[in-house]
């Protein structure tokens, strides 16, 4: 653009400041829309993703990939299915297991899941780029009727070690039965990890053997009392002197394994899935992660789809504000044409204050973004265990934002080309 | 009866503004002589306005040669039409001749910006497009400081058609086009406004294309032309 061209531009533009500011202010909100819901869409996948790291299998009953990836690891949705005691210990007898973490679920305190696990858990669980989880106050479980609360749960429920916890049959908030006579208390509180252990209550296997040991098939039989013969034999080094006191557990929900080398993963698997005694799958957590990808494309599109009609609809606002403050303009355009203006430089006028409006409207909704993550960040981690980066732009969002403005100069072309035209016909006399 | 070395030259000239509708000028010969002032009126719609056009080079005739200090304009490219256009000829039109968002002195050095020609002849002279404005607008009668930097749309109507007079003449180019510049004036205005303009015209060397429906002017000029002696389509009855 010419100096004078751009110029005029700026002064014609000055000249008509509300206008262009509410064009200018429709265009922030509309790119600070899409752009935030691109960066929580990445940021709540790579949550995702750091969830689980270091675990090669996940071991549940025969059910879909995702179902089990989801019910063991974020506790999303149940398990159709529990695995016998007897095929988990078969299973990781294979010489090529290197570890294995029990998992037991179905329980919940206050709408927060209860997961029976052992102690290997804090060994061998890893999150993000391979970190443990950390406790921040006391210690992990060394009894049966022992819990280690998750980072959330101990700041909205208001717990800390000491606390007495009674826990309830099934995941919801109001559950009907609750097994009152074996209260568990909270021995510690892990750090906030982003992930579903936060919202967790984590206890021993042995714990929840022991407060279903009356029960069966989920309801308590009244007057009926087990007698199991051996002590629990639990996986881990601990002191045997506390997990004697429970049963040894008939069933498990679910189990993460790792193995001694990772080129064995698909021979294991297989193995796994061809287990005769029992219908059992094992997935490999990335593969369930990616199939998960695909199944969440379809709403993830329609996400960015309406996020980027929104942004449509802002440009289509500045054509429309450009168009109407053409007619206003002929005037203007019949004497710049007079004075000598070309009539690509009257395009030029027009586009270059669509792209000033554009880019001006994209920097106004990269730094409103900005301030409204800064603001958030605090519920956003707490909440959600997302942590979006405030102030830089990924690639990604720098490419979005050339497409915007590609748009922004194509939608000004509208107006641009119109100037252009009535230029040419409207000859020299002002037209009102 | 044709003036020898014209200024301006038109010759079987047929234009329509569009070509199934029947033509609104056919000018068989005219001729504008350097220095020139040249009184033009006739009846409304009777194709002055778009003659003004046609000598700018803003509308291209479907028949006819027009040439403009030798310049064969018709033959010229739409970009060498605005290039000439921009460089020799100054417009004031009856209304709304400003740029509301500039002021006074950069509505009247806006040409400048545009032609090359005119920046050119402003050196010549030893002087500089905001020197000129000034001079300009003193010449015509705007030296009050404090008026040129009021926003135009503040002017009287008055000021702004000297502002635009102004502004037509910066930067010396050969022909000046008025139409109806003084329509919006009141008598004791118009006259003062043709003398400034006549002097002007005067001091520059400019030719004068002026078109108006006052016959009470037309003495003043060189010649009057009613647009049915040169244009045959306005004298049919
Ligand atoms: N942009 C245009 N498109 C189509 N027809 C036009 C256009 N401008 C003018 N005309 C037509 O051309 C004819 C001549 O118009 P023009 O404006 O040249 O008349 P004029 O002599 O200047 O009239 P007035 O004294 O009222 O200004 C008229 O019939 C008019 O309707
Ligand atoms: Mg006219």
């Amino acid at each position: 653009m010419s100096l004078p061209i751009a110029n005029l531009a700026a002064r014609s533009l000055h000249n008509r400041r509300f206008t262009a500011l509410i064009t200018v202010c429709s265009i922030a909100l509309s790119v600070s829309l899409l752009l935030g819901v691109e960066r929580l869409r990445n940021e709540a996948k790579s949550a995702f993703a750091n969830t689980i790291s270091g675990t090669d299998l996940i071991l549940g009953a025969r059910s879909g990939g995702v179902q089990l990836l989801l019910y063991s690891v974020f506790h999303i949705g149940n398990a159709s299915n529990n695995i016998r005691w007897d095929s988990y210990e078969a299973i990781i007898k294979d010489p090529r297991v290197a570890w294995s973490v029990p998992l037991s679920l179905g329980d919940s305190h206050r709408g927060y899941r209860v997961v029976g696990t052992t102690a290997a858990f804090f060994k061998h669980y890893r999150y993000a780029r391979d970190r443990s989880p950390e406790l921040a106050l006391g210690e992990v479980f060394d009894h049966p009727l022992e819990a280690v609360i998750g980072s959330e749960v101990a700041r909205r429920l208001g717990y800390g070690p000491g606390t007495p916890i009674v826990l309830a049959h099934g995941a919801g908030e109001v559950s009907l039965t609750h097994h009152d006579d074996q209260p568990f208390t909270v021995v510690g509180v892990l750090a906030a990890t982003g992930t579903p252990l936060d919202r967790s209550i984590l206890v021993d296997l042995s714990g929840i053997e022991a407060i279903h040991e009356d029960w069966i098939g989920g309801r308590p039989v009244p007057g009926l009392h087990h007698h199991h013969a051996s002590a629990a034999e639990s996986e881990d080094e601990h002191d045997d002197e506390h997990t004697h006191h429970a049963g040894e557990p008939q069933t498990i929900t679910a189990a993460l394994i790792g193995l001694t080398a990772k080129v064995q993963t698909f021979q294991v698997q297989r193995a796994i899935n061809d287990y005769r005694n029992e219908p059992l799958l094992a997935v490999m957590p990335q593969v369930a992660l990616a199939e998960l990808w695909q199944l969440m494309a379809v709403a993830e599109n329609a996400l960015r789809l309406i996020s980027a009609m929104v942004v449509l609809v802002g440009l289509a606002g500045m054509a429309t504000a450009l168009v109407s403050g053409l007619e206003e303009r002929r005037r203007e355009m019949s004497i710049l044409r007079a004075v000598g203006a070309r009539p690509h430089q009257i395009l030029t006028l027009i586009v270059g204050e669509a792209a000033f409006l554009t880019v001006t409207g994209m920097a106004l909704g990269v730094g409103l973004l900005s301030g409204a993550l800064v603001w958030l960040s605090p519920w956003l981690t707490s909440r959600y265990g997302l942590d979006p980066s405030l102030f830089s732009l990924s690639t990604d969002e720098l490419a979005l934002l050339a497409a915007i403005l590609a748009a922004g100069l194509l939608v000004g072309l509208i107006p641009g080309y119109r100037a252009y035209r009535n230029s040419l016909s409207d000859g020299l006399t002002p037209r009102l | 009866m044709p003036i020898t070395n014209p200024l301006l030259s038109l010759r079987e000239l047929k234009y329509g503004w569009r070509p199934d509708a029947p033509p609104v000028l056919d000018i068989p010969e005219f001729d504008l002589a350097h220095g020139e002032k040249i009184f033009i009126t006739g009846p409304s719609g009777s194709g002055k306005s778009t003659l003004l056009g046609i000598i700018a080079g803003v509308l291209t005739p479907q028949r006819g040669a027009l040439r403009i200090l030798e310049q064969n304009i018709t033959r010229l490219s739409a970009a060498g039409r605005d290039r000439f256009r921009a460089d020799h000829i100054g417009f004031v039109f009856q209304l709304f001749n400003l740029i509301p968002y500039l002021s006074v002195r950069d509505n009247v050095t806006l040409p400048c910006h545009f032609a090359a020609g005119r920046r050119a002849r402003i050196a010549g002279i030893g002087s500089t497009p905001e020197r000129e404005a000034l001079r300009l607008l003193n010449d015509l009668g705007l030296s009050d400081p404090a008026l040129l930097a009021r926003p135009v749309t503040e002017l009287s109507v008055g000021q702004q058609q000297r502002v635009a007079t102004a502004r037509a003449l910066i930067g010396s180019p050969p022909l000046l086009i008025a139409d109806e510049p003084t329509s919006a004036l009141d008598a004791t205005h118009r006259q003062r406004f043709l003398e400034l303009l006549f002097h002007e015209c005067a001091v520059q060397g400019t030719s004068l294309l002026f078109v108006s429906h006052d016959e009470s002017l037309s003495p003043a000029f060189d010649r009057r032309l009613h647009m049915n002696e040169i244009n045959r389509v306005a004298s049919r009855p």
